[in-house]
């Protein structure tokens, strides 16, 4: 048995519009499990996963964040401070993938200089009603130097491997202070939020 | 954020978590552990102060009685150096010998490696394992505890080692306790010293002898044969009657009452008494001491419920006459708890999978019973009130708190007030959070020009959990409060429609209205009223001016409440006079009126001119010809009211206590860059300045009052004729 539990923590983020899953492909990596009922996400919440990389335990603080367009300028703040974001579409939904670039300047302007970017093109189980070939998807990653997967949360594809490959691109980076565990409060999502009376 | 002071940090709660982490797995440890025999060879001498024999074997005693070869030899000496330097020496040239010679009995059977020895004076233990398998010994560890002269000193009391052998944690204790057949509770009283006073302090925790798997203990315990005479004794050895002597063993009869090794075995005696013999030879003492023959030396041991212990064999070895006590062998086959590398994999997973899934469910959570509230369709100073539920629905105690949204200040809008902004909830508990909307002089001109809305997006946050967003939004119907002057001056139709169940009734009986029934926007004629005044404005005037002579504080104390909002709906509808209300009430409406506007009264821009210019006639009314044409006819027409009052303040001194201050403060507002230069003064010199200030607007006002400009308006006198309107609303005449 490895005598320490945890090495590293390393909190991720994901974003995209409203409706591609992003809430979906967290329960089914955390409790992996899967939800038909759709529930809009009005805010932000996490969940914890420790997972094993390369002979060192990481637990992963995975950030979910409201996809509507009116609260942007509210979960935009919660990007800093991000190691990985993971960037979602919904192949079946062309507006979810047009938004790509939008999210992408979203990451630029709000997110840390070095954070790992991924791009999710979710619901892959459904061909049927695919509107987005995964050449498409790939090759906007490919343009933006990022790493793409189509997953199903609904089928479990690809979601393990997903946050896996992401985890493994935060710790390939090597050494950085963030991911020590130090003498530090759990990460909050917002600096910039901060209590004020009227 | 100020409750992540409470949180533990990431590296405390990382600790805390590794330590579940192995609680657990040590709970679950029969579900990656198969348990595997192992031979252990445990053997006893008190040497009597003897060195090795030259020409002693030690093989009869410890390598000739098993043909299996040992996984582990453990051996322990008592009297190995009866030289009185021993007790202060720390080296003893009797330990090289003793366990040289031992090692090169043990080399004939195998190769073994020394885990560990440890001597305190006469007291040596010492542990081998067979060298294959010597990397599954981990966290050795030694100790020892004197129980001889004055309690603590090293001619009598044992020696420790402890380890771990694959996943069981052994203790091995060699003991030698007080002597003489009588001293019985000393030797009782020796065992509980020791166990409770050694501790394995080199381990990261410290153990302590009950802490471990299995236990065993061998040594010279000196307990007698008591209750027989030695030929008695002797007879029954002779008839090798063994099992009816043992009945007479003084640590047997201690055992059965449970006053000393309570809860250890020991296997059945089936070798003579291994005390007292005459050195050289298998004869019991000749000395003059006489002893009775004895059980001296002894090997127990105590597993913990589900460990495997079974003893092979329990004998002496008489060949060995170098001491005049004879050596003690245990062999025992032992059950140890051999780790499966892969099935331990699985159940470490799972034990991470547990954790996370308690602290995603120890994550604080609530719910909330709507997160987009319409607040409908809501105008000035009227209050909404929504309520939003939170409910802590999860597993432990909730702070919630209303937090900032970025490049915001504030965590709600102005028009908002929320009640209660932070709280506690404890599991289970609700809390009723009051949402009131309320528009008022400070934010009506923004709504009413449209600058701002009424929408807003809050940001309720648990303290280490989620935030939740929460919409609302509403359509703000414009009043005449808040809309400028001009503006208002400008306007030919009323803001509102009058409500539908007065509107024939009023249009009906309509004094004097030009307006033809059908139209529902202009009951009160706005030829009537001069130019560049708002009709509203002039209605307020009107009604003061006809009814407020003798209405005592007049803009000084408030109407009753509600009033103001009956009043705001018949001016928003242009309704014919006399407003609703107390004099007081119709006081404060045109008050909050001017207080509501964008630009005062005395427009901002001519503020310090204004100031200026109190001293001098002239000069105040240069500098009225400045004022926007609808500020100036108010103004004026506001000013014939004012003088009105004056009169009626000259017959009643107490009134005028301030009511022209407070009216100068509203009418002549301080620019928003001056106030602010204000509070960054200290207290005394704010004061100062604005009495300056105060004095300097009064004797502006007392300007106009005292003297006459030539085109006055002229009030009218009388309201309406009474007789001729019928009015829904009560009017009160104070």
């Amino acid at each position: 048995m490895a005598k320490r539990s945890y090495d590293l923590l390393f909190k991720l983020l994901l974003i995209g519009d409203s409706g591609v899953g992003k809430t979906c492909i967290l329960f089914r990596f955390s409790d992996d499990a899967f939800n038909t009922t759709f529930i809009s996400t009005i805010g932000i919440d996490f969940k914890i996963k420790t997972i094993e990389l390369k002979g060192k335990k990481i637990k992963l603080q995975i950030w979910d964040t409201a996809g509507q367009e009116r609260f942007h300028t509210i979960t935009t703040s919660y990007y800093r401070g991000a190691m990985g974001i993971m960037l979602v579409y919904d192949i079946t939904q062309p507006k979810s993938f047009d938004n790509i670039a939008k999210w992408l300047r979203n990451i630029e302007e709000h997110a840390n200089e070095d954070v790992e970017k991924m791009l999710l093109g979710n619901k892959c189980d459904m061909e049927d009603r695919r509107a987005i070939s995964r050449e498409r998807g790939e090759d906007i990653a490919r343009q933006h130097g990022i790493r793409f997967l189509e997953t199903s949360a609904k089928a479990n594809i690809n979601v393990e491997r997903a946050f896996y490959e992401l985890s493994e691109a935060i710790l390939d980076k090597g050494p950085n202070k963030d991911k020590i565990p130090e003498a530090q409060p759990l990460p909050k999502p917002r600096s910039e939020l901060s209590k004020c009376c009227n | 954020m100020s409750a992540n002071g409470v949180l533990p940090s990431r590296v405390e709660q990382l600790k805390s978590r590794e330590l579940l982490v192995e609680e657990r797995m040590h709970l679950r440890q029969k579900e990656y552990v198969n348990i595997q025999s192992f031979h252990f060879f445990l053997a006893t001498w008190n040497v009597n102060g003897q060195s090795p024999s030259a020409t002693e074997s030690l093989e009869p005693w410890l390598t000739a009685c098993t043909p299996e070869t040992p996984t582990f030899y453990v051996i322990g000496f008592q009297e190995l150096d009866l030289d009185k330097r021993a007790y202060v020496i720390e080296t003893s040239l009797r330990e090289q010998e003793w366990q040289r010679t031992l090692e090169a009995a043990l080399r004939k059977k195998a190769a073994y490696k020394l885990v560990r020895v440890i001597r305190l004076v006469g007291m040596m233990l010492l542990v081998y394992v067979l060298e294959k398998h010597a990397g599954h010994v981990k966290n050795v560890a030694a100790a020892h505890v004197g129980t001889g002269i004055m309690g603590w000193m090293g001619n009598k009391g044992g020696v420790g080692i402890r380890l771990e052998f694959h996943g069981s944690e052994l203790c091995f204790v060699s003991a030698h306790f007080a002597a003489h057949t009588e001293e019985v509770e000393r030797r009782n009283e020796d065992f509980r010293n020791i166990c409770e006073r050694m501790v394995f302090n080199q381990l990261q925790f410290p153990k302590r002898i009950k802490d471990h798997d299995i236990i065993m203990w061998l040594g010279d315990f000196n307990y007698r044969i008591f209750q027989l005479s030695r030929p008695e004794v002797q007879q029954l050895i002779s008839e090798d009657r063994l099992a009816d002597l043992v009945l007479y063993d003084q640590l047997q009869r201690e055992m059965s009452q449970q006053k000393v090794f309570h809860g250890f075995r020991e296997g059945r005696i089936r070798f003579r008494p291994t005390y007292k013999y005459d050195v050289g030879t298998d004869r019991w003492d000749s000395s003059e001491k006489s002893r009775v023959p004895s059980w001296c030396d002894r090997i127990l041991w105590k597993a913990k419920d589900g460990e495997e212990v079974r003893q092979v064999v329990y004998g002496s070895a008489m060949e060995l006459r170098l001491s005049d006590h004879k050596p003690v062998i245990g062999i025992f086959d032992v059950g140890v708890k051999v780790v499966d590398k892969s099935r331990q994999k699985k159940v470490y997973e799972n034990v991470l999978k547990e954790i996370d899934r308690e602290e995603n469910l120890f994550i604080p959570q609530a719910t909330i019973d709507c997160n987009d509230f319409d607040l409908g369709e809501l105008t000035f100073v009227q209050q909404v009130t929504r309520t939003l539920t939170v409910a802590n629905n999860g597993q432990v105690p909730v702070v919630f708190e209303f937090i900032a949204k970025p490049h915001s200040t504030s965590y709600c809008q102005e028009w908002l007030k929320i009640t209660p902004q932070r709280s506690f909830l404890s599991q289970g508990d609700v809390c009723y959070v009051e949402l009131q909307v309320y528009v008022d002089k400070r934010t009506v001109a923004g709504l009413t020009s449209g600058a701002t809305t009424l929408d807003d997006i809050l940001v309720l946050h648990l303290d280490g959990g989620k935030d939740f967003f929460i919409t609302l939004h509403g359509q703000y119907r414009p009043s005449c409060f808040g809309i400028p002057l001009e503006t208002l001056a400008a306007m030919p139709t009323a803001v509102r429609a009058p409500p539908p169940a007065i509107t024939e009734q009023t249009l009906i009986s309509f004094d004097n209205s030009p307006t033809t029934p059908s139209t529902t926007s202009l009951p009160v004629d706005p030829h009537r009223t001069p130019a560049h005044i708002p009709v509203e404005v002039w209605m307020m005037l009107r009604h003061l001016y006809a009814v407020s002579s003798d209405i005592p504080d007049l803009f000084l104390q408030p109407g009753p409440p509600d009033e103001v909002e009956k009043i705001r709906d018949h001016l928003d509808g242009r309704l014919p006079l006399p407003l609703p209300g107390s004099g007081h009430s119709v006081a404060e409406a045109l008050l909050l009126y001017f207080d509501s506007l964008p630009d005062p009264l005395v427009p901002y821009r001519l503020y310090h001119e204004c100031l200026d210019a109190g001293a001098n006639w002239s000069a105040c009314r240069f500098v009225l010809e400045k004022f926007p044409k609808a500020h100036r006819e108010t103004f004026k027409a506001f000013i014939v009211l004012l003088r009105k009052l004056q009169r009626h303040w000259d017959q009643h001194p107490s009134s005028d206590v301030g009511t022209l201050e407070v009216i100068a403060d509203l009418v002549l507002k301080l620019p928003v860059e001056l106030s602010k230069a204000l509070s960054g003064m200290g207290q005394v010199g704010k004061g100062v300045a604005r009495q300056a200030i105060s004095r300097k607007k009064t004797a502006f006002l007392q300007q106009f009052l005292i003297n006459r400009l030539d085109d006055e308006p002229i009030i009218p006198a009388e309201l309406t004729s009474p007789a001729t309107v019928v009015t829904t609303f009560p009017v009160t005449f104070d």
